[in-house]
């Protein structure tokens, strides 16, 4: 069972689509991904959580079909740092 | 085996995750202020739904080796800011009283929260819009009930505090007068009124005396603070928000001369006038 929170397994698929920039190159601005997903809940610190990875290597041998699925899209955006 | 949640949590715990990724990309744009942000996430969930013996709904993830279970599709999408304002119930609306300190039971305040009424302030809205006999009859809950909670649960002024925190003064209702009295010594700068439900929307409340407004230095949902320096006595008028205006006499001679001096022990929020 996954226990990588969601935010972390989002987090490294959006820095996945991230790649260095030059000028007057082509770059992607905007992707949508479908992918399974294996989504658990449970308590940490007290709080439930939700936590969500891609699925193990048994859903490639098609013995078991994959239980939960994601869509998402994103973009390229120009975003304001937090200031520390 | 993984947790079983009432909906509204597990749709919590979801969005926790998202606001997480959208704290860390913050954070991340510090140095790289171009970066790949989350738009709209979908999501398709295979889950169990059951329900408990207090009528919660409460959902269950599927494991892969399950069947049977139900799909559930949510979808997220990021908003602005206006449209949060729009659509995000005023703090005082959160902080009204709950059903339950308005003395309806559990089983009538569940009742009640079938029709989106989950305090008073909700509730006092949906009666004004349509009538306490229809929301009886949609909720089943009795309409004497509902008058009484409505009642119950009005805008009111419980006691003044005068001097030190410690020292409620109990407003002096006589019985032959319609004019409680609040008893006052001479040179007191401030005089706090506590009670529920004394603000609304943010609103500073209206303080009158003798007709003359007197300035708030401060005021929230439970308690105004008054400023009574260099007044003399008078007639004390406060305009609650649900327009009632309650009215006391206020007297400077009566009050004891070795009552400590007002401190300002607060640490209750407040919203400085």
């Amino acid at each position: 069972m996954s226990r990588t929170e969601l935010a972390i397994t989002l987090n490294d698929m959006l820095a996945a689509l991230d790649g260095s920039i030059s000028l007057g190159e082509l770059v992607t601005t905007e992707a949508e991904i479908e992918a399974a997903l294996e989504i658990s809940f449970g308590y940490r610190d007290g709080e439930l959580t939700a936590f969500g990875a891609p699925p193990s290597s048994r859903f490639e041998t098609g013995i078991q079909n994959p239980v939960h699925k994601m869509q998402l899209r994103a973009a390229m955006t120009q975003l304001e740092g937090e200031d520390w | 085996m993984t947790a079983a949640a009432p909906i509204e949590d597990f749709l919590e715990a979801i969005t926790a995750q998202l606001d997480k990724t959208q704290d860390s990309l913050r954070l991340k744009a510090v140095n790289r202020p171009l970066t790949f942000a989350l738009k709209d996430f979908h999501i398709d969930l295979s889950v169990f739904v059951e329900m408990d013996r207090d009528g919660l709904v409460r959902l269950r993830p599927s494991g892969p080796n399950e069947s049977g279970a139900s799909l559930m599709k949510v979808g997220f999408t990021t908003i602005t800011r206006p449209m949060i304002e729009e659509n995000t119930i005023a703090m005082e609306l959160a902080q009204s009283p709950s059903l339950e300190e308005a003395g309806l039971a559990p089983e009538e305040s569940k009742q009640l929260e079938r029709l989106g009424v989950r305090n008073m302030a909700q509730l006092e809205r949906l009666s004004s819009r349509t009538d306490e006999n229809s929301v009886s009859r949609f909720s089943g809950v009795d309409v004497g009930r509902l008058r009484q909670a409505l009642q119950v649960g009005r805008p009111r002024i419980d006691y003044v505090q005068i001097g030190s925190r410690n020292r409620q003064t109990p407003i002096n209702r006589h019985r032959d007068s319609e004019t409680p009295t609040v008893s006052m010594r001479p040179g007191q700068s401030r005089l706090r009124l506590r009670g529920s439900r004394l603000s609304d929307r943010g609103q500073s409340p209206i303080v009158r005396l003798d007709g003359t407004d007197l300035p708030i230095s401060a005021f929230s949902q439970s308690h105004i603070d008054i400023d009574v320096s260099n007044v003399t006595d008078g007639l004390l008028e406060i305009e609650l928000p649900d327009g009632v205006v309650e009215a006391f006499a206020l007297d400077t001679e009566q009050a004891p001369q070795s009552e400590s001096d007002w401190s300002e022990p607060s640490n209750e929020e407040g919203i400085d006038a």
